[in-house]
């Protein structure tokens, strides 16, 4: 087994008298697109802070590629790209010069770098608009900016904080097809984020955490073995003849029409029963169904279950 | 006897234990290419337009005086003594005056904080590049920036009030080290007073703080050194009216006083060290500080 790409033991970040991550340890495998999920200040980015060397562990210890990145994170930059949150940059700088800085700064020499931050931005769709300075651009171009500028040196680790934050669904869309892209070359990628269908969609490995604590974490496919949704949502050319007939179906505890759409609370013992029963009602009713899916997708499911399970222990 | 081999002929290992020891002084081209970068955004930027007005506003004044004077002798040694005069003059009303201090230590006070301010530092952090190669490179701009200034204006005061006075070429020429020396004191005092900005730009998180820090310690510290005596003859001189009112020139004052009571090359190792210090304390902050 590869050694992992980022080893944390025992992390701890304390301000004070407030614990923000609480003795996390995991190790994030290398060559694989993993997901770091948790709720707001759930200290997912004190985490990545901690990972990238922009702050102190008070306790513990984190290593990247086998390097402290507190210690060392000049050498950890060498294989590193981080996009914060929100990523910043020079404002009276054109796109291309600022590119072109962070190339020399990274090592390379003027016309490479000059040629490699061209590349970038016709990558993350700025070619256009290099020579635009980058106070004059929008909040989403200054994301695929902050993009371009993580993968500029092509580092083999990628931690990327909210990587889809300020994008409209076209960018969205975009720069989650470059991260499927960059995984296949086999690039180590860390994803911090809320929008849990992204991560499900492209992550192979995932760690939950909440109030600092690590509440689950392992293989994607591990984890959503299993987790069903006992809530469905049901679309059909005939609604309300449709609602009438689910009503009917005896494990089923709730069935209601709101806004156009059906939805069904099922007992989880029927699962496998509602599944084969609502194509054949459809069928036999000449019902024309349009869409039947789970209310929520399983990496929500286990995601409600760990956060839920959590809040019970502590009450 | 072997010759000793070149850095070319060193084996790859040794040139790499090289190099890291040198990226760890700050030493680099990538502390060249932040030089260069933060030379540009300085002589670009309006504070800075400003800062060379109020240095160029002394030639202006110069300019109208040297065409009033009535000029009854012509000789080298006078207009020798004249231009020199001139020159402590100029470095004490304008440049290293309490406004001249003001002008450099304001305009270098945002160095670091400024860019934890505008949170551009995670662009610099994102880089495979040293705290020291960050500090080396924001020193060496700002220093290059007011040096070229102030000592293109210095020279210029100079020749023009020799000249005028009615200096040969010969007695000009013969005049090169001596100002060359001006030029190399004036580069030293520059370097210590952007280096002692860039300190207090690394301890605080606010421009403000790190600027006002900055004139305290540098208005500070000579007052408290005259107050306990450090320096001879200083204390019949010092009152508190005078540094207190505001037309204060400590800083060079003591300068003035330390050449000339000093060896010379005590003197220019204590103002050498001065930046080497704040260097080093500048690095080993940044190095500790958290950027959240």
């Amino acid at each position: 087994m590869p050694r992992p790409a980022i080893v944390t033991r025992d992390l701890t970040k304390r301000y004070g008298q407030v614990t923000v991550v609480y003795h996390l340890t995991m190790d994030v495998p290398k060559g694989r697109v993993s997901g770091l999920l948790g709720p707001n200040g759930a200290g997912k980015s004190t985490t990545i802070k901690m990972m990238t060397g922009r702050i102190r562990p008070t306790f513990g210890n984190v290593e990247v590629d086998g390097l402290d990145p507190w210690k060392q994170r000049h050498k950890v930059m060498e294989t590193l790209g981080y996009l914060p949150e929100r990523p910043t940059h020079y404002p009276d700088m054109t796109a291309i010069r600022f590119l072109t800085y962070m190339g020399r700064l990274a090592g390379m020499s003027r016309s490479v770098a000059k040629r490699r931050a061209r590349e970038v931005l016709h990558l993350v769709g700025l070619g256009r608009i290099e020579a635009r300075r980058i106070g004059q651009m929008s909040a989403g171009q200054k994301q695929r900016l902050g993009f371009a500028n993580t993968i500029l040196h092509e580092p083999e680790i990628l931690i990327l904080d909210e990587p889809t934050a300020n994008l409209d669904p076209a960018g969205r869309i975009y720069v989650m097809r470059l991260i499927e892209q960059l995984a296949e070359e086999g690039k180590t990628i860390v994803i911090s984020s809320h929008i849990l269908p992204e991560i499900e969609r492209i992550c192979n490995w995932v760690a939950i955490i909440s109030e600092g604590n690590l509440l689950v974490s392992g293989n994607m496919g591990d984890l959503i073995k299993n987790k069903f949704d006992n809530h469905y949502v049901l679309q059909t050319s005939d609604q309300e003849q449709f609602l009438q007939l689910v009503r009917e179906l005896s494990y089923v505890k709730e069935a209601y029409l709101e806004e156009g759409l059906i939805y069904l609370h099922v007992d989880f013992d029927h699962l496998l029963e509602l599944w084969d029963s609502i194509p054949r009602l459809a069928t036999e009713s000449k019902i024309h169904l349009q869409s039947f899916r789970p209310l929520r997708d399983p990496l929500e499911t286990v995601f409600i279950d760990v956060i839920g399970q959590k809040g019970r222990e502590e009450v | 006897m072997t010759a000793k081999p070149s850095f070319l002929q060193l084996n790859s290992e040794t040139k790499v234990a090289i190099l890291n020891v040198l990226r760890a002084m700050g030493l680099s081209g990538r502390a060249l290419i932040i030089s260069i970068e933060t030379l540009r955004n300085m002589i670009t930027s309006r504070k800075f337009l400003l800062a060379v007005l109020y240095f160029a506003f002394s030639l202006i004044v110069d300019a109208f005086t040297l065409s009033n004077q009535l000029i009854l002798e012509k000789n080298d040694s006078f207009a020798m003594f004249k231009a020199q005069q001139l020159i402590r003059e100029r470095l004490e009303t304008y440049w290293f005056s309490t406004l001249g201090l003001l002008v450099i230590l304001v305009l270098s006070a945002d160095l670091i904080s400024g860019e934890v301010e505008r949170d551009t530092l995670h662009a610099l952090y994102g880089k495979p590049i040293t705290v020291a190669e960050i500090i080396m490179g924001k020193f060496l701009g700002t220093v290059l920036a007011f040096s070229f200034v102030i000592n293109t204006i210095l020279m210029t005061t100079f020749y023009l009030q020799a000249t005028t006075f009615g200096a040969s070429k010969t007695a000009l020429y013969n005049t090169i080290d001596e100002v060359a020396y001006f030029v190399f004191i004036s580069f030293l005092i520059i370097a210590g007073l952007v280096s002692l900005s860039l300190f207090f730009s690394v301890i605080t998180s606010k421009t403000l703080q790190s600027a006002l820090l900055s004139f305290v310690a540098v208005i500070g510290g000579p007052f408290i050194g005259l107050l306990l005596g450090l320096s001879p003859n200083a204390i019949e001189k010092t009152n508190i009216v005078y540094y207190g009112i505001g037309a204060l020139k400590p800083a060079f004052f003591n300068l003035e006083l330390a050449a000339y009571t000093w060896k010379w090359y005590t003197f220019l190792t204590v103002l050498a060290s001065i930046p080497i210090v704040f260097l080093l304390a500048s690095t080993i902050a940044l190095k500790q500080k958290e950027i959240p």
